[in-house]
């Protein structure tokens, strides 16, 4: 191949927050994690492995945040798993059965049938349940850079204490080495926000680069002289990519973006939703709260609520035409901008992982599609991940990256007002006490460690951006409101049973069993 | 009170620890003028004489100190030259062997992979086994990051957690920029600390008053209503700093400062006018560590890395890696085009980037499936069991669902009798099924302009029973069949 006019590196953030709940036998919102699994994840590993049997030579970037990858490795969670598939697999026969009359619903339940044993395979027999493991296996590859991102999700900005930020930072770095087995170079800083200062966490954990938004980059200072179409350096080394908007917006316009196509699979239509009662009830929620299944049977047909059927093959067409149409724009792009910059520009488009699969059904086909036509229908750009572009690409501008966030309105409204602005003065009082514990105690008896440890993971997973932001779309507050206090309460009575030196160690022990991320946690980064 | 007051304003000025903080950021400059040293307080001087290794230094007065540091480190410039270009030497070669170590590494693995899946066969069967079994547990383990499981004494399903404080009365002032044109702050006093302020205030009212930097009259000045517990204040300028305080007005006139902020910034809001550019070779392979090994005697007082190798450099200073400074041609043309194809976007921040989608989901997924978390179980199954029959037995029946959904508030009828919808615009109806021929209009008639759109659905149900066919009962809660 002749030397490349530009390049595209294609940024997926997969993320959930930390929701697992051993004390209760059934909890709905533990459901995100496996429809994302079933969805998602499982979706986009095999088509990396079809690129990969059939060599074609692709580059992927994903974050991975740790309390995903906590929940991938929980045995609990992933039991709970293998259950949920199950449960699916038996409604699939039930919907086999019931649609025997009615061939392109009958296609359809079998299609599906097939879909949950094929993923049931992938995860129990090809990777023994370990999608981590999955994934790690493709960076070994070369095909596949991982990234990391803050232990819990935190909103860095807002964190009033650096050592926060920095205890953000190294956990999610330890918890990376071990479920990948070597460094992160890059970050998908939470909400992607951005202020100036975090880079030198970054620095301090070996992070060469983070994304930011588009504005984060453009208005930077001095001035980037290529716009957000190459990477600049913070004036400490780590370097700061920016989000390309024309190829965001032709993926996710509501209006004239990919997954709105009429052939593609509705997303409302769910049997959870559309069949009787009394029929589904044994497959939602024990409460009899209705739930999506997964299973949906319609193509979004138009503006209306009227809907036909869905049509594989045909929505796997509009998939190939869609990426080949995002191949001839992205060469468009690449080609102007190569005239203008008299250089290889650089198109960063980050995407949350999830909206592949389980918002857009067909998204990891369309996502295998460009990936393949990239590799053999044009030569004008490849693909790269930044650590790669920068290992070709090593001199770049030096400006400092201005504060952003990727949120409504671009830094932090969405996590800061009426709703959700309560939640700032506890978490910042119990990082306070987190300190004052971590210098105090440099040396502990076991007992006090474990609470020590303790408290560092109620303050991390209270810090979860998820929360504010669930606050603020007035939707599940309830559970939101809840996540927060619980963690902020837990920890504010560590605090009190260590300062006391009475802990309650059978209390301790069902907290560390309920909230048992990061076991290894280093609460001296809080000194 | 005031001693109070006195004491939060201290602590937060002592407590003032920013993120570029140099004790975790560890990057502070080596060589600097006697100039720069004057600048410097005395501790500061005793701490970088104590670094150089000099004795004698408790003693000296300041002016003293400077000749002496200073004499010390022009005497070092050489040695320190030497030093880095051992430092350097030592990079450069670890940089080389890390490039040639890299496809031995893969091998290794492969090889430590293979042994584990092939337990070597000089064993006996036994131990093969074991083997085998503590390589699957060992693998199985492998990406474990749970905790090992303990055996629980208890289960605190209800830890009965109470609720969290108010406040705490800790006295921190909290201002952060929300946006280029917001400010947020909010202040941690109890109502009793409060109170006594307000008795002290000549007017009785808290004032929270926000400067930008380097003036000494506030922006902002607002009198507090007494319940206020946080503020949002308009910031006149993007890329500003600011800071705030809170206290009140005395009698004699004087402001009692009970409280400061941190500065907090407003984000930039618009490209930089400052348009120079300057380019820096940093491999992302040369970990932060060697590459300040290389600089570290280079960098100039508060110069970071990326601005010193860049000015390095620029100088032809020699590295162990390729340095990179040619650059391709910049015109105005150039970059009057590069803000063309950006700024429109950018300024405006189009709103239908992947997150606006994100929200707009996740909000949708939660709205619809939240959750009844707190509602414990509930077996409200209902059964159908009657009485227990004896010997073989058979029964069928046969049932018939209609269900759809429309607007929410809409009416439909299924042979012309109502039927209820339920919130979200579904319906269903479960019919049972007996012989005969049926015929279901289906009628919605939109609730907003009276649009109708009707359906007709036509069943027949034909059973022929060959031996004593029984029939179930009919759940409860079902209507009758609609029949002609």
């Amino acid at each position: 191949m002749m030397e490349p006019k530009g390049y595209v590196a294609l940024v997926l953030h997969a993320h959930l927050p930390f929701v697992r709940h051993p004390e209760y036998e059934d909890f709905l919102e533990e459901d995100w994690l496996y429809e994302a699994i079933t969805e998602t994840y499982i979706p986009l590993i095999k088509v990396m492995e079809g690129l990969v049997r059939d060599n074609v030579d692709f580059r992927l970037t994903m974050s991975m945040t740790p309390p995903l990858c906590s929940m991938l490795l929980d045995p609990l969670l992933q039991e709970r798993y293998v259950r949920h598939l199950t449960r699916l697999i038996a409604l699939t026969e039930k919907e086999i059965e019931r649609t025997k009359w009615d061939k392109p619903f009958h296609d359809l339940a079998w299609f599906y049938h097939n879909r949950f044993h094929e993923a049931r395979a992938t995860f129990c027999d090809g990777y023994g349940r370990n999608l981590v493991g999955a994934f790690r296996k493709f960076q070994e590859l070369g095909k596949l850079e991982i990234i990391t991102c803050g232990a819990t999700h935190g909103f860095l900005p807002l964190m009033e204490h650096p050592q926060c930020v920095r205890a953000q930072i190294l956990t999610a770095r330890d918890h990376y080495r071990q479920c990948f087995g070597r460094d992160p170079k890059g970050i998908w800083l939470p909400e992607c926000a951005y202020a100036p200062g975090i880079e030198n966490f970054l620095a301090e954990a070996g992070i060469r680069w983070f994304i930011t938004d588009t504005h984060g980059v453009m208005f930077s200072h001095p001035r980037p002289r290529y716009g957000v179409y190459a990477p600049i350096f913070a004036p400490n080394g780590v370097a700061a990519f920016g989000r390309d908007v024309e190829s965001s917006k032709q993926v996710w316009s509501a209006e004239e973006g990919y997954p709105g196509d009429v052939d593609y699979r509705d997303f409302y239509r769910d049997i959870g939703f559309d069949l009787d009662f009394d029929y589904i009830k044994p497959h939602i929620h024990p409460d009899g709260i209705r739930t999506f299944t997964g299973i949906k049977y319609h193509r979004i047909t138009g503006k209306s609520q009227y809907k036909e059927y869905y049509v594989r093959n045909w929505a796997m067409e509009k998939a190939a035409s869609h990426a080949g149409n995002f191949m001839h724009n992205r060469i468009k792009q690449i080609e102007h901008l190569h005239g203008v910059l008299q250089r290889a520009p650089l198109v960063l488009a980050p995407y949350d992982a999830e909206l592949y699969g389980h918002w857009w059904f067909e998204g990891p086909e369309f996502l295998n599609f460009f990936m393949r036509k990239t590799a053999f229908d044009q030569q004008t750009f490849k693909l790269t991940t930044p650590t790669e572009y920068l290992r070709n690409h090593p001199t770049q501008q030096v400006a400092q990256p201005a504060a952003s966030s990727w949120g409504h309105k671009g830094h932090w409204e969405v996590w800061l007002e009426n709703s959700n602005a309560w939640i700032y003065q506890h978490l910042h009082v119990a990082a306070d006490r987190m300190i004052e514990l971590a210098r105090q105690h440099s040396n502990s008896d076991s007992l006090t460690e474990r609470a020590l440890k303790q408290a560092a993971r109620e303050l991390l997973l209270a810090q979860s951006s998820d929360w504010a932001f669930i606050m603020k779309t007035a939707t599940t507050v309830q559970y939101a409101v809840k996540r927060t206090k619980d963690h902020l309460l837990r920890f504010n009575r560590i605090y009190d049973q260590i300062k006391a030196g009475k802990i309650d160690e059978p209390w301790l022990a069902s907290v560390e069993w309920r909230d048992n991320i990061f076991p290894d946690v280093n609460y001296h980064y809080y000194v | 009170m005031e001693k109070i007051a006195r004491r939060f304003a201290e602590r937060s000025r002592r407590t003032k620890l920013g993120w570029t903080d140099s004790r975790i950021v560890g990057y502070s400059a080596g060589t600097m003028s006697a100039m720069n040293l004057k600048a410097k307080t005395k501790a500061e001087l005793l701490k970088m004489a104590q670094r150089l290794g000099l004795r004698g230094i408790s003693t000296m007065t300041k002016p003293k100190l400077v000749d002496t540091i200073g004499r010390a480190k022009q005497g070092r410039t050489t040695t320190f030259r030497k030093q880095a270009a051992i430092a350097v030497q030592k990079v450069a070669t670890a940089i080389k062997r890390r490039a040639m170590r890299k496809p031995a590494k893969k091998v290794a693995t492969a090889k430590a992979k293979t042994t584990v899946k092939k337990p070597t066969k000089v064993v006996s069967k036994k131990a093969t086994a074991v083997a085998v079994a503590a390589a699957t547990r060992q693998a199985a383990h492998k990406f474990d990051v749970a905790p090992v499981k303990k055996a629980l004494k208890q289960i605190f399903k209800e830890e009965n957690l109470g609720e969290l404080p108010e406040t705490y009365g800790t006295g921190r002032l909290f201002l952060a920029a929300r946006d280029p044109h917001w400010l947020f702050a909010y202040w941690d006093f109890s109502h009793e600390q409060m109170a006594g302020f307000r008795r002290q205030a000549s007017d009785g009212r808290m004032v929270l008053r926000v400067f930008e930097k380097n003036h000494a009259t506030p922006v902002a000045e607002l009198t507090l209503a007494h319940d206020a517990r946080n503020w949002y204040l308009p910031a006149n300028k993007a890329a500003t700093s600011y800071s705030a305080e809170l206290g009140f007005w005395r009698h004699d006139g004087s402001f009692n400062v009970v409280s400061r902020s941190r500065e907090a910034t407003t984000p930039p809001d618009a490209l930089s006018v400052d348009t120079t550019a300057q380019f820096a070779t940093i491999p992302v392979d040369v970990n932060f560590d060697e590459l300040l090994t290389i600089v570290r005697h280079y960098l100039n007082d508060g110069e970071q890395l990326a601005e010193g190798l860049q000015r390095l450099q620029a100088t032809g200073f020699q590295f162990p890696f390729r340095v990179d400074v040619e650059l391709g041609p910049w015109s105005k043309e150039q970059a009057a085009q590069v803000e063309h194809i950006l700024s429109g976007d950018v300024l405006r921040r189009v709103q239908v980037g992947s997150v606006e989608l994100t929200e707009w989901l996740r909000r949708r997924l939660q709205g619809e499936t939240s959750s009844g978390m707190f509602s414990g179980f509930s077996s409200s199954s209902s059964s159908w069991a009657g009485a227990p029959q004896k010997g073989f037995w058979f029964a069928v029946n046969a049932e018939l669902i209609i269900y759809g959904a429309t607007e929410p508030d809409a009416k439909v009828t299924v042979d012309g009798k109502p039927i209820a919808l339920r919130t979200d615009g579904t319906f269903s109806f479960h019919w049972t099924f007996p012989d005969g021929k049926y015929r279901l209009p289906v009628v919605a008639a939109s609730g907003k302009n009276g649009e109708t759109r009707s359906v007709e659905l036509q069943f027949e149900r034909k059973t022929e029973t060959h031996d004593n066919i029984g029939k179930v009962s009919q759940p409860a809660h079902l209507q009758p069949p609609v029949t002609q």
